[in-house]
């Protein structure tokens, strides 16, 4: 993240007292940015605080003196999620300040002081993780199609049957919006990972 | 070996080389590190991915849970794997070194 891609992000920044609040969304894709956005943050002296669930995403910042901090954002799938990877990040110096519940698992905001340290260090495991969303990310996408295509069907029979537009069909046809956003959301998602995974394929083969 | 033979990662042959003595995941982080004089430095999301990965494929194996920690150790097949990437390494090196010693790498 460059100069002014943060002071685009940080314009409409409102100051409350001693706390700070930037709307401001990133994709599932864009975690590295994410993460260089709170440690620039950081920098100028506001603390990660709080998240708050919305388009755009809201977080809150605590003013505190400014420190040189490193984030590392990293998704685990539930069944995964046990106490010794706590532990291990834990033990590796990391300090868990935040977590966001996502379909099938959740999103861990690790941070550390000082500059420099990765929670995945080679290409490969960090290939494993883009994988492991876009297969997550694919799951959600296929479900609200699913979901979708038989309220639709559901909605038209109905339409068919009745000669006039019923009131379940339309109620059908409301609730076909809210899966309809999700089901792109998750679609878009899945194709940006999936183009990142190309990338980093790309890149690991030209160095072969 | 029946599986398919590819070069094994960096960090793949130092986790495995590690586990020849059982340790918990951040010891070989430790381990690692002094062993290569701080020149490897394997992040905690790496060592989790590749142990869950290396003990699914049976090249590892946990012993027990000890305060949180899992510990591991190398399996049969994690050390016909490592003496095998060793052997490789060696044939590597020994062909490099025909090529250096006479100086024809030399411009």
């Amino acid at each position: 993240m460059n100069k002014s891609q943060f002071e685009s992000i940080t314009k409409k920044m409102k100051i409350k007292e001693n706390h700070a609040f930037v709307k401001v969304s990133f994709w599932v894709h864009q975690y590295e940015e994410e993460e260089r956005f709170l440690e620039a943050m950081a920098a100028q002296g506001w603390r990660f605080e709080k998240l708050y669930k919305g388009v755009p995403t809201k977080y809150e910042f605590v003013k505190v003196e400014p420190k040189e901090v490193t984030y590392q954002l990293d998704y685990v799938k539930t069944k995964e999620d046990t106490s010794d990877y706590h532990q291990l990040f834990l033990d590796a110096g990391w300090t868990e300040e935040r977590q966001w519940p996502a379909f099938g698992g959740h999103w861990y905001y690790f941070v550390k002081e000082g500059k420099g340290d990765r929670i995945y260090t080679d290409n490969e495991s960090r290939y494993e993780l883009s994988k492991k969303l876009c297969g997550i990310y694919g799951i959600l996408m296929l479900l609200c199609m699913l979901i979708e295509l038989n309220a639709v069907r559901s909605a038209l029979g109905l339409a068919i049957n009745h000669n006039v537009v019923s009131i379940c069909g339309i109620l059908f046809m409301i609730c076909i919006i809210p899966f309809l956003a999700v089901a792109i959301f998750a679609g878009y998602t899945c194709v940006a990972i999936f183009l990142k995974m190309r990338d980093m394929k790309r890149k690991r083969d030209n160095r072969a | 070996m029946s599986k398919k033979v590819v070069a094994m990662s960096e960090t793949a042959f130092y986790i495995l080389l590690s586990l020849t003595t059982e340790r918990h995941g951040y010891g070989i982080m430790q381990h690692v590190e002094s062993m290569t004089e701080s020149r490897i430095k394997l992040g905690a999301g790496t060592i989790y991915g590749t142990l869950g990965k290396m003990e699914k494929n049976g090249l590892v194996k946990s012993t027990k849970e000890e305060d949180k920690r899992k510990y591991y150790v190398i399996t049969e097949e994690g050390r016909d794997a490592l003496e095998y990437e060793v052997s490789r390494l060696r044939e590597l090196y020994e062909n490099g070194m025909k090529i250096i010693s006479k100086g024809e790498c030399k411009k």
